[in-house]
């Protein structure tokens, strides 16, 4: 009866070990043998942790039969891993499947981000826009009012000359048709006309004069215009900038608010992977765990079968003798 | 471990007085050894995907919070441009030139030294972005490692199911020796 507990015992051990090496890479929680490491635990050790683990392995004890210890030993290992190891990936596909619509609506908040973001670049761009054609229009003003009106006044300066000397040129022709003579003529005509000359000139010179003072004038309406338009164009300018700047700043904050819900996104779809790969991992526990049984159910019916076959022989030879 | 015992207890094949239990348990020790040392690649390599899953995230949002100081840099600097820029223009409108340029120059030197700072920024941001581009590379190695010992797993475990079918092959070849010699006997 000893000799026959201990090979139960130690043929149990074995069973327990070939149905725990395969699955013990997860190591999920179980109720699990306390048999120490080193030689080989006492069968009544293992006995006792056997006998601890369920009515099972009391019922399989009292039947005396070692198969049926192995059987219950194979059963409940086969069955408290799978257990634990369906759990786990149960667990695994309920966190992968939350992670999942976390993903999804953290990618929903930052496309709605990234809508009011483009509006707010809008606005960034027509500020700009703004802010560019006024800088234009204030150097504009300020070069073409100045310049332009320096022109005009020395244009009229040129024509009173022109002007001058138009009508000093226009009396020496009427003297020159009077009937005196020719030299008189000449050297009276050539008098008045150098005279007319010399009062075309200075009338010349007052209309010049009076140009310049006029353009003078007119520069400095142009200055103050030009002041004025740049002024104007400046402020603009300015408060295009500061609409710019503002526009910038919210689009910078949904920006990031974008980035931040994308980066949560890659978290969640990073915690997805993990919960994917324990799913795995507890689904190839579970397969193990199968094959292990399967082995040990089908090393036991081999057993079984070895002794009906020497039982039968046995019981033969004793009815020959 | 425990299984360990099977193979290297020499009691246990006194107690079964099976030379093929034997023989199967220290090649079943040796296989799932292997088998063992796969899972331990295949947990390291996904140990080092997290942790680089872990860093990517990481240098994502860092980059997002520096352009988010980049952003509010720019934003700073184009509002005092246009603040100088206005005080500019009310100085011109009221023909002083003097003050005017001041208030253009200050305007000027506000946006050139925003936008200086904007760049080093940018840069820095750039920066933490290859860095988490580097690390989303390393993501996807690891994963190729983390499949790559999967597949020697797979491998080890069908080549032991294989060794198992042929080992319970030659216990019945055995069976079937011993059963033909005690029927001689027994003839």
């Amino acid at each position: 009866m000893t000799q026959n507990i201990q090979r139960t015992a130690s043929a149990a051990h074995v069973a327990l070990n070939l149905a725990v090496r395969p699955a013990r890479e997860a190591e999920p929680p179980m109720p699990t043998l306390s048999l120490p490491d080193g030689p080989a635990a006492p069968p009544l050790r293992v006995l006792a942790e056997l006998s601890s683990l369920g009515r099972e392995f009391s019922e399989a004890f009292e039947s005396g039969d070692p198969m049926l210890v192995l059987q219950a030993a194979a059963s409940r290992i086969r069955t408290a891993r799978s257990q634990t190891a369906q759990a786990t990936a149960q667990g695994a596909s309920a966190t992968a499947r939350q992670e999942l619509h976390e993903q999804l609506a953290a990618l929903e908040r930052a496309i709605e981000s990234s809508k009011t973001a483009g509006i707010f670049d809008v606005f960034v761009k027509i500020g700009q826009a703004i802010a560019t054609v006024a800088g234009i229009v204030a150097s504009v003003a300020g070069a073409a009012f100045s310049g332009g009106l320096s022109v005009v006044g020395g244009i009229a300066c040129a024509a009173a000359l022109v002007a001058g000397a138009g009508s000093g040129l226009m009396q020496i022709m009427e003297v020159a048709g009077a009937n005196i003579d020719p030299g008189i003529s000449l050297a009276i005509t050539a008098a008045l006309a150098a005279i007319s000359l010399g009062a075309g000139v200075a009338q010349a010179g007052s209309v010049a004069a009076r140009g310049a003072q006029a353009a003078v004038g007119a520069a400095r309406a142009a200055q103050s215009a030009a002041a004025i338009g740049r002024g104007a164009a400046s402020i603009t300018a300015g408060a295009a900038s500061v609409l710019q700047g503002a526009a910038t700043g919210i689009a910078t904050g949904f920006h990031f608010d974008e980035a931040n819900h994308r980066a949560n996104a890659t978290e969640h779809s990073n915690r997805r992977e993990s919960a994917l790969d324990r799913q795995t991992e507890a689904t190839d526990l579970m397969r193990n765990v199968l094959q292990a049984y399967q082995r040990i159910t089908s090393r036991i019916s081999a057993t079984l079968s070895a002794q009906n076959q020497t039982t039968a022989l046995v019981v033969a030879n004793l009815a020959r003798a | 471990m425990t299984t360990t015992r099977i193979a290297s207890n020499p009691s246990v094949p006194a107690v079964f007085g099976d030379p093929i239990m034997d023989a199967q348990a220290a090649m079943l020790d040796g296989e799932y050894a292997q088998q063992d040392s796969a899972a331990v690649a295949r947990r390291a390599a996904r140990e080092q995907r997290d942790a680089a899953q872990q860093e990517q995230v990481r240098r994502i949002r860092e980059s997002a919070v520096a352009r988010l100081a980049s952003g509010i840099v720019g934003s700073a600097g184009q509002m005092t441009q246009g603040a100088c820029g206005m005080v500019q223009g009310g100085h011109q409108l009221a023909r002083n030139e003097g003050a005017a340029t001041q208030w253009g120059a200050a305007s000027s030197i506000a946006r050139g030294a925003a936008d200086c700072a904007v760049a080093g920024i940018n840069y820095h941001a750039s920066m933490l972005d290859a860095s988490a581009q580097e690390s989303a590379h390393t993501v996807q190695r690891a994963n190729d490692a983390a499949e790559d010992a999967r597949a020697a797993e797979d491998r080890g475990r069908q080549r032991t199911e294989r060794s198992l079918q042929k080992i319970d092959e030659a216990r019945q070849a055995h069976a079937q020796l011993v059963s033909l010699i005690l029927g001689n006997i027994r003839a």
